[in-house]
């Protein structure tokens, strides 16, 4: 595992990394979540026939 | 092709045909993004100058790229928009948006944090990053007005506008390396030339690729949602949404 450290670097490196993923992590949680209440309030529209 | 493309622009077309390419882009970005991992992180090698710091480099500059990349798609779309009058055009100007922010909030936040250990301070206000963090707060401002209105029409004017006048911005940002006295260090890659060593040319590209399907693969999801959304009261959604025809 010694590939995974990188000096006195490691701290600022892995940080980068870590935020990139949840910046990634981040658009598509909300990507996904918006769909799934689009699709529910849509049902809703439409059940109550508007 | 125009024909083509129109038929691909319309709403329901485009619902149905994206929902086939999502997962033409999702395969590549997470290959990409693996190999870009392993290429940044294990086969490259440290830099002269700069020592391992240089792999947060690999992540910064494809964020970096893909904030200007995003608003120029952002701005062209609101353009085609404006004047070719096609709904699906206003849509993913409207949905890259939040997409573009948050890629630029990556090239700024990893700017600073490779900034530390490197010039010794998080911020400095260079023309280089003074310039991104206006790129940033453009993307808000076109996000603020996109929601600000409640005709759908007048919204997606009104920040297709704002959209294309923010597009001086980005020759101010791609140049302002050479029109300063920069902290910020000048471009290693350009058509003409690479300056740097290929496995960390290799790296930045496979990540700077991977950044692109991403883009693709969530402005079209995105998009699906918005078509739903502005598309509403049409048949198509209903019966797609109920799965009867009312």
């Amino acid at each position: 595992m010694d590939f995974l450290l990188f000096d006195k670097y490691t701290a600022y490196i892995w940080a980068s990394y870590l935020l990139t993923f949840a910046t990634i992590a981040i658009l598509f949680i909300s990507t996904k979540s918006t769909h799934k209440r689009t699709m529910t309030q849509l049902r809703i529209k439409y059940a109550r026939g508007k | 092709m125009w024909k083509w493309i129109q038929a691909f622009a319309s709403p329901q077309n485009f619902y149905q045909s994206s929902e086939r390419i999502i997962p033409w882009l999702m395969v590549p970005f997470i290959a990409l993004s693996l190999a870009g991992l392993y290429w940044g992180l294990v086969v490259s090698p440290a830099d002269y100058q700069q020592g391992d710091s240089v792999r947060i480099m690999f992540v910064h500059v494809p964020a970096a790229w893909m904030s200007l990349f995003i608003y120029v798609v952002m701005a062209v779309a609101g353009g085609i928009g404006l004047i070719w009058q096609i709904k699906l055009a206003f849509v993913v100007a409207k949905v890259s948006a939040p997409i573009g922010a948050a890629f630029t909030f990556l090239a700024l936040i990893t700017g600073s944090i490779w900034g530390k250990p490197m010039w010794g301070t998080w911020w400095a206000w260079d023309a280089r990053l003074t310039s991104e963090l206006i790129l940033l707060f453009l993307y808000l401002a076109y996000m603020s007005l996109n929601n600000a209105f409640d005709n759908p029409k007048t919204a997606n004017k009104a920040s297709a506008i704002l959209g294309i006048v923010g597009l001086v911005n980005i020759p101010i940002i791609y140049y302002s390396v050479e029109w300063w006295n920069s902290l910020h260090q000048g471009s290693s890659v350009s058509v003409s030339k690479v300056s740097m060593q290929i496995d960390m040319f290799i790296a930045l590209m496979l990540i700077s690729f991977a950044f692109k399907f991403l883009y693709g693969a969530l402005m079209l999801m995105r998009a699906r949602d918005e078509v739903l959304v502005r598309e509403q009261n049409s048949r198509w959604v209903r019966t797609l949404i109920t799965g009867s025809e009312k």
